[in-house]
Parts: structure tokens; sequence; C-alpha cells
């Protein structure tokens, strides 16, 4: 389950976070949950998305947008 | 006081302080001083401290503590080995630190800073400078982590553009950061920059994590196969 967090910056564009396999494999409190709590960015809304969802072609990586 | 010598079989016998045994010679040699606190086995040639069943050749055993201590003359100074929970601990009062030696010279040492040094070639022992995080990931397409040490997650912010987020958070923003990139076939000039890249380097470094990025000549960011990132504190 290869998982990512999309949050968007103040700036408009999104920010996608790439979890460490080694930081979720220390401990079985360190899920994609406690990853989002620690690393997001304090008051930002987040999502945790499937990494087949994020697009592959980063052309146009600064456009991209969360709908 | 009386102290006198018992033989109650022909093969056993012990010396005994008013009526209760002080040292027991068992039938195979074995000499038991106190019940355990000293025994001689002579079957197997060990020696217990603690322990009337010693398992090696020199066996001290405490189930107490589950340590084997050992005092000054004053208690003031001490040097502990044993068990905290799972793990082995070595604990000393000396102030000065520790010092593994080899002929006669210190190859390893814990400084009464707790500084770690080590020689290793270097000549003599020497602070070692940890590297604190790093990471190695593929900013290209489906981006992601090939390796890392303390770093829980990376975060994609643009074209080569990331925020690297470190598991246990730096002391301070004092620390160093070091990386490379690769080059991009038919591009001009790749480089590797922290606290933030080319077209945006003013991004401020802060105890959890630390921007990094890779960009062209002319400032705008690239993503490349390969950014490896080291933070050393």
């Amino acid at each position: 389950m290869d998982k990512r967090i999309v949050y968007t910056n103040d700036d408009g564009t999104i920010a996608i976070i790439i979890p460490s396999q080694n930081w979720l494999a220390e401990s079985e409190e360190n899920t994609i949950e406690a990853l989002a709590a620690k690393d997001v960015p304090e008051g930002k809304t987040y999502h945790i998305v499937d990494v087949s969802e994020i697009p592959t072609d980063r052309t146009f990586r600064n456009a991209w947008t969360w709908e | 006081m009386t102290v006198s010598v018992k033989a109650p079989t022909s093969t056993t016998g012990s010396i005994q302080l008013n009526g209760s045994d002080v040292l027991t010679i068992e039938s195979d040699r074995s000499v038991d001083i106190d019940s355990g606190t000293l025994y001689v086995d002579a079957t197997n040639n060990r020696v217990g401290i603690g322990t009337s069943s010693p398992g090696t050749k020199f066996h001290v055993s405490d189930t107490s503590t589950n340590t084997v201590k050992s005092r000054t003359q004053a208690s003031t100074g001490y040097v502990d080995i044993g068990m905290g929970g799972n793990s082995g601990v070595f604990d000393t009062s000396a102030s000065d630190g520790i010092r593994l030696r080899l002929s006669g010279n210190d190859a390893v040492a814990i400084d009464a800073s707790s500084n770690f040094k080590f020689n290793s070639g270097y000549g003599s022992v020497a602070n070692a400078y940890a590297c604190r995080a790093w990471v190695n990931f593929n900013g290209t397409g489906t981006v992601a982590i090939r390796d890392s040490g303390n770093v829980s997650s990376i975060t994609d912010s643009g074209v080569g553009d990331y925020r690297v987020n470190f598991s246990t958070a730096m002391p301070d923003t004092d620390y160093a950061v070091v990386g490379s990139c690769q080059g991009i076939s038919g591009s001009d000039i790749v480089d590797f920059g922290s606290f933030g890249y080319g077209g945006s380097p003013t991004v401020t470094p802060t105890t959890s994590q630390v921007a990094v990025g890779a960009f062209a000549y002319s400032g705008a960011g690239v993503d490349t196969a390969y950014v490896s990132v080291a933070v050393f504190r």
C-alpha cells in the first residue's frame, strides 16, 4: 500500500508528501495518518491518496492543483 | 561462637558457625560458601558469584538488579555492567569518560561531555561529527525515496523543489546540509541548493525540516533522477 499525502501550499500550488518506508517500518505507531499529523504544516487540510492518483508526467508539475 | 567441622557422609562435609553451614564441600569436591555467594564447581571447573550453578568459567549473577557492579572503596566511583530493560548497559561514574585502547593507545573514546571520538586512521581519537539525517530519492516520475536515515518523509513542493522532514528534530537550525543531484542529458548545469533552490532561495530552515532543490543555471527548478541529501550537526 503506497500512499501519498497531498495538501495545498499558501501560493495555491500543491505539496505531496512521500513517506520514508524506513520511518513507517520503525514502529506500529508510524502510520500514514501519524505522518500527516507530523509533517503536514499545522492548519493545512490534507488528503491521503494512493500513489497511482499522482500523475507521473511532471511537465506541468508547478501548475497542479487539488480538486 | 562455635566453629565446627562436620562430615555428615563419607563424601560431603561442611564448616559450620553456630550450627549453620558456612562452607560446604560437595561429593564432587565443589565448594559452596554461604549458599552460592561464592561457588567453585569442581566438575566443570567453573566459579560462580551469586549462583551455585555457574554456566560459564566465571559467572556473576545478581538477580535483583541484573547488574554487575564494581565500586571504588569510597563507593563514589563505579563501573556497572548489566541489563536495562532489554538493553545491555555499561555505566560508569568516571569523570574523564570511557576509553577503549589498543596496545595502550586510545582507539575509541567518549569524553566527559558525551562526545564520541574515534581514531580510525586519523592519527588520534577526535570528535566524530555525525550525519544526523540523510536521504536518496528519485525526483522524476513517481517521486520516491530509495533509502534514508532519520527522515520521515520528503515533501515534493514543485519542480526540483523539495523539503526533507526529519524523524527526530535537530537540536537547533545551525546544522550543515550537503547534497548532490544528477545532471540532465542535453541540459545546462544542474546544481544542488539547500535552504531553498535557485528560484526561491529564501526558505528558512527549521529544526524539523530543510528545503533542498535541484536547479538549472537559469535558476529554474529541474527534476532529476538522483537527489542525495546529508545533514550534519
